[in-house]
């Protein structure tokens, strides 16, 4: 009898996988596929996408009626498939979303693990792709790699730029160039950190910075006290590098217990969200309070939406009101800028054809929530366009909470200054 | 009453599905599946499914050859496909040489690897022999995640122009899988095959009796590498990019065991049918953020529970047949009722 059930239920479970897999598109729609880390390790990174998915297909299929493609108005579909954060998985839904739901433009998004495995899929297939939100190097190495790309479009920030914008920090904090302060580096082995970790080691003595470096070491480690000991004999003055939340958290402990003392700290990727800056401060009982890191995007950059007509501080608002008043994400505002090139892409070229949306993602000239975006510069193949960026710093408020306050704007001055540097505990030097 | 009922049952005879009718039915599928691929009678997209089926199944078969017929259950066989993945990568984008060189570099080093591990690791058994297999998988993986040859972690993609389309791909995973079929199902019907499953009922008293177990050991580790080294150059060639994340992930291994399971643990037609219902819930559960793993360990569970033999293996045993059987001929029905008046 269990048995009987069992098979059943196997049966049931097939029979409507496969009937909602095979119904589950609406034909008349201009389709866009969106692979997003909806779970696994870098599912912050993937938090609100799907409120900004709503927003934008409420907008355009509501608000505007749909887009005028081949002589006809049809609504958008944006088809999210989870990537599980495992970049396998990335191509498979990547290819799932060209093969089966005939996606007519695909984004890729979410740091080189994900953007890199669907832009690649998606320019094997001669699919137009909006790629967003992964440093333009490994990128360009992966994805192009010497051979230009035809239909990949990518917009965000270089290495150098963010470079450029961490040594502002250090300044910031008192820690300018030409004077020999050693900066201890802490970089992993994948894609983002040996990207960095090139252009640091080569861009730091140039600077007049005295380089110590313990070496990458594979993402997910637990034990780095021989880093830790390599800071502390070599006394540095600033640790920077780019790590995800649970690595630095290790690093960081790691440090904290070797006794090392530093000037200032900038770290990218794990201190991007306010949740992962909470968790960092109650693991280290409050000593990474002042901890800085570059700004892509906030709710207070000046920037508005040509497309929907929306104001960053508006969207914010609007994120914070659906979401039990969370404040938006940085990359869920880089989710919406995709979305937002993608359907001015489609607009313009008025057509489904792949050519044609190609060639209107190529003459790109659109003010995003992000800022300007426009695809005219190359590297190694890739067409890119620089997204703005700025310093910041996690700042303690008389709330008791963490807010990041962009502290500076070497790189970009059109984004305003909000406060000044203030030393934290993470400051210990 | 009911004992009676049971014992006739246990003593219906198995009949064996082989020999030419099979032969011809099997011919009549396998060249169907070439022509439809071929005239394009498929489209892209069902080819897809069809060339992940052949691609499970073909690692499917090779688990089960170590764990279900020989006792050899390795955590470990991700280690293949990762350094067929990077072999591909590295000969098509560093040597700028094509895909078919990469896929022999592949086969090459997964022989290589294989052969010099099979000295440590035959030195071990059961749970040890297959922690340890898991343990090499994650230490080369931790080396690949430090080398600058194959990029460390940033990854590597395969690169080829013009690139292989879904239909050559669907091809070269069709022509694998029919491969390691044959070569499993030849195997077990030799005198080494009879070896290889007498070694993982009982290995101390197989050896008593002739069976070299470190030449049948090393035999089927060989032909298992060498297989699920070309279904992962061949996977690879499809995702185009890699990283040692996810070529050397456990999670090749959770899947071969989940479609053996499912299927039928030795049972030669069992991965064939775990492996299809494994990509179809793959396919089908990718809608579902989040739930994709729960659910599919759920369905393990409890087939597991209900069904310890998997769906191939209950089946067989139920309707009296086996498919693709080690048993050359079937059992004739007068020494069974010669066995059940004996028992009764």
């Amino acid at each position: 009898m269990k048995k009987r059930v069992l098979a059943v239920v196997l049966a049931l479970t097939l029979a409507v996988g496969i009937f909602g897999a095979m119904t589950a598109s609406a034909a008349d729609t201009i389709k866009i596929g969106y692979v997003n880390p909806s779970t696994g390790a870098l599912a912050g990174n993937g938090e609100g996408a799907q409120w900004v998915i709503d927003q934008i297909t409420k907008y355009v299929n509501e608000d505007l009626g749909g887009i005028e493609v081949d002589g006809a108005v049809k609504p958008i579909e944006v088809v999210l498939y989870d990537s599980e954060s495992d970049s396998a998985k990335c191509s498979e839904m990547a290819q799932k979303l060209i093969e089966e739901n005939n996606v007519d433009i695909m984004i890729a998004i979410q740091t080189p693990e994900t953007v890199i495995p669907v832009a690649a899929t998606a320019e094997r297939y001669g699919v137009p792709c909006v790629s967003i939100q992964a440093p333009v190097n490994p990128v360009a190495a992966n994805v192009a790699g010497g051979v230009e790309c035809e239909y990949v479009f990518h917009a965000f920030w270089t290495i150098e730029n963010v470079y450029e914008c961490h040594k502002a920090l250090w300044t910031a904090a008192g820690y300018g160039p030409g004077e020999g302060y050693k900066v201890g580096i802490t970089f992993a082995t994948d894609a983002d950190g040996t990207a960095w970790h090139d252009i640091f080691v080569e861009k730091l003595p140039e600077d007049g910075y005295v380089v110590v470096d313990p070496g990458q070491y594979p993402s997910g480690s637990n034990d780095f006290t021989s880093l830790a000991n390599t800071f502390k004999a070599e006394e540095i003055d600033i640790l920077a590098g780019t790590n995800i939340p649970p690595d630095f958290l290790n690093v960081y402990k790691a440090c904290l217990a070797a006794g090392v003392q530093v000037g200032c700290i900038t770290m990218g990727k794990c201190c991007l969200l306010p949740g992962d800056v909470s968790v960092l401060e109650n693991d280290t009982q409050g000593l990474a309070q002042g901890i800085m890191t570059e700004v892509w995007w906030t709710p207070n950059y000046p920037f508005s939406s040509a497309t929907t007509g929306i104001s960053s501080a508006d969207l914010g608002a609007a994120y914070s009101a659906d979401n039990d008043g969370r404040d938006m994400p940085q990359p869920a505002g880089y989710a919406y800028a995709s979305l937002e090139i993608a359907i001015d892409a489609l607009t313009r070229a008025a057509s489904t054809d792949p050519d044609a949306i190609r060639d209107a993602l190529a003459a790109t000239d659109l003010d995003t929530i992000v800022g300007p975006i426009k695809y005219d510069k190359e590297l190694m193949g890739l067409h890119y366009g620089d997204t703005v960026i700025a310093g910041g710093q996690w700042q303690l408020q008389e709330d008791g909470t963490e807010k990041l306050v962009v502290i500076d704007n070497t790189v970009y001055d059109v984004i305003s200054v909000e406060g000044e540097y203030v030393p934290g505990n993470a400051t210990n030097k | 009453m009911g004992d009676n009922k049971t014992l006739a049952s246990a003593h219906k005879p198995i009949k064996v599905l082989d020999g030419i009718p099979m032969l011809i039915i099997c011919i009549i599928i396998i060249a169907a599946l070439y022509i439809l691929g071929i005239t394009g009678v498929f489209s892209s997209n069902l080819m897809r499914y069809l060339m992940n089926i052949f691609l499970y199944i073909t690692m499917g078969e090779m688990w089960n050859l170590l764990s279900g017929f020989t006792g050899m259950t390795s955590l470990g066989n991700q280690t293949f496909i990762g350094l067929a993945g990077f072999s591909v990568a590295v000969m098509t984008s560093t040597y700028s040489m094509s895909i078919w060189v990469g896929i022999l570099v592949a086969l090459v080093i997964a022989v290589v690897v294989a052969l010099l591990l099979s000295f440590v690791l035959f030195r071990m058994r059961g749970m040890y022999f297959a922690i340890a297999t898991w343990v090499v998988a994650e230490a080369i993986c931790t080396w690949f995640l430090s080398w600058k040859y194959v990029n460390q972690g940033g990854g590597m993609s395969v690169r080829a122009k013009p690139y292989p389309r879904i239909p050559e791909i669907y091809l070269m995973a069709l022509t694998l899988c029919v491969i390691a079929m044959v070569v499993v199902y030849v195997l077990l019907r030799t005198k080494t095959g009879l070896g290889l499953t007498a070694m993982r009922d009982d290995a101390d008293a197989s050896s008593s009796v002739g069976v070299n177990i470190f030449k049948s050991k090393l035999l089927v580790y060989v032909i298992a590498a060498a297989f699920t080294a070309l279904a992962g150059a061949v996977f690879f060639v499809n995702k185009q990019t890699i990283y040692p994340s996810s070529g050397f992930d456990i999670s090749w291994t959770v899947s071969m065991v989940f479609i053996v399971i499912i299927g039928g643990i030795g049972t030669v037609s069992g991965p064939v049918v775990g492996a299809i219902i494994y990509v179809l819930l793959s396919e089908i559960l990718a809608k579902l953020p989040g739930w994709s793993n729960i659910i599919l360990g759920a369905i393990a569970i409890l087939v597991i529970i209900f069904l310890p033999d998997g769906i191939m293996g209950t089946l067989q045993k139920k309707l009296h047949f086996e498919l693709f059987s080690q048993k050359r001929f079937s059992e004739p029905k007068k020494n069974l009722r010669a066995k059940a008046q004996m028992q009764a």
